[in-house]
């Protein structure tokens, strides 16, 4: 007898949404129990949960991007405000040189600094490969930093 | 006891249900654990966030098994406790009693 299939895109969401960072135990977890009878509704269920912790998981994780990208900002704001003040030659040059320099940095000194957070399972070597949430982080704070002010 | 090593109600509840476990604990018997004696429904993600922060904390440790065909080639995380977390459910208990203790309202419900 063939085993049931959970829900497919339930097990696609979680597999990109849910589980990143090498937790695919939880996702081994949650099929040992739909096959053991546990309905659909309930996959769903705990499909949306997990994938809700681990964001909220992720947001925790990624604060230094977010302190990173705050900082940034701020200097920019002030190197803004400094040509603006003293009505300096070309100020959009400096501005736009600042921006593209600061969030080179910050996005050098972030993916640099990657290696060293702590993985959710150090055991499992797949942990750390970038997987579409790694991607969309990446894509979010590339576009946040290159926001010109 | 340091503030980064206190218990939530649902981390308590994890622990002490490793604890009764022992060598084979791993997501979906520690969430069973839990809705037998606590009578509501647990989500494998709640349960496998709370071992992440007693994991962060150094009061539970985690290895991986043997990836098994049932599970789709994935393979088990065991947990066990350590003895700072055996330490941190022991703390946690002499709270709890301590507060317990001596409330007439409750030795009123219990009658």
């Amino acid at each position: 007898m063939n085993p049931r299939k959970p829900p497919l895109l339930a097990t696609w969401l979680l597999e990109r949404l849910g589980i990143a960072n090498g937790n695919a135990p939880l996702a081994g977890d949650l099929l040992e129990e739909f096959q053991s009878g546990r309905s659909g509704a309930w996959y769903w269920r705990q499909t949306f949960v997990a994938i809700a912790t681990g964001m909220c998981r992720n947001v925790w994780v990624a604060r230094r991007y977010f302190g990173a990208f705050s900082i940034g900002y701020v200097v920019q704001a002030c190197i803004a405000f400094a040509f603006w003040s003293n009505s300096w030659p070309s100020p959009l040059h400096g501005i736009a040189f600042a921006t593209v320099a600061v969030a080179t940095a910050l996005l050098l000194l972030g993916f640099l600094s990657r290696p060293l957070w702590r993985p959710r399972d150090r055991k499992d070597p797949g942990s750390d490969l970038p997987n579409l949430e790694n991607f969309l982080e990446f894509a979010i704070f590339a576009v946040a930093a290159s926001d010109p002010i | 006891m340091p503030r980064h090593k206190s218990l939530g109600e649902f981390e308590l509840m994890v622990l002490l249900a490793l604890i009764r476990l022992g060598d084979d604990a791993y997501g979906v018997p520690i969430s069973r654990e839990i809705e037998q004696r606590s009578g509501r429904e647990v989500a494998l993600g709640s349960v496998y966030a709370a071992l992440d922060r007693l994991e962060d904390k150094d009061l539970v440790r985690s290895k991986l098994g043997d990836p098994t065909a049932s599970r789709g080639g994935r393979a088990k995380r065991y947990f066990r406790v350590t003895q700072q977390g055996l330490r941190a459910v022991r703390e946690a208990q002499r709270i709890l009693v301590s507060m317990w203790r001596g409330l007439p309202a409750l030795e009123g419900a219990r009658a």
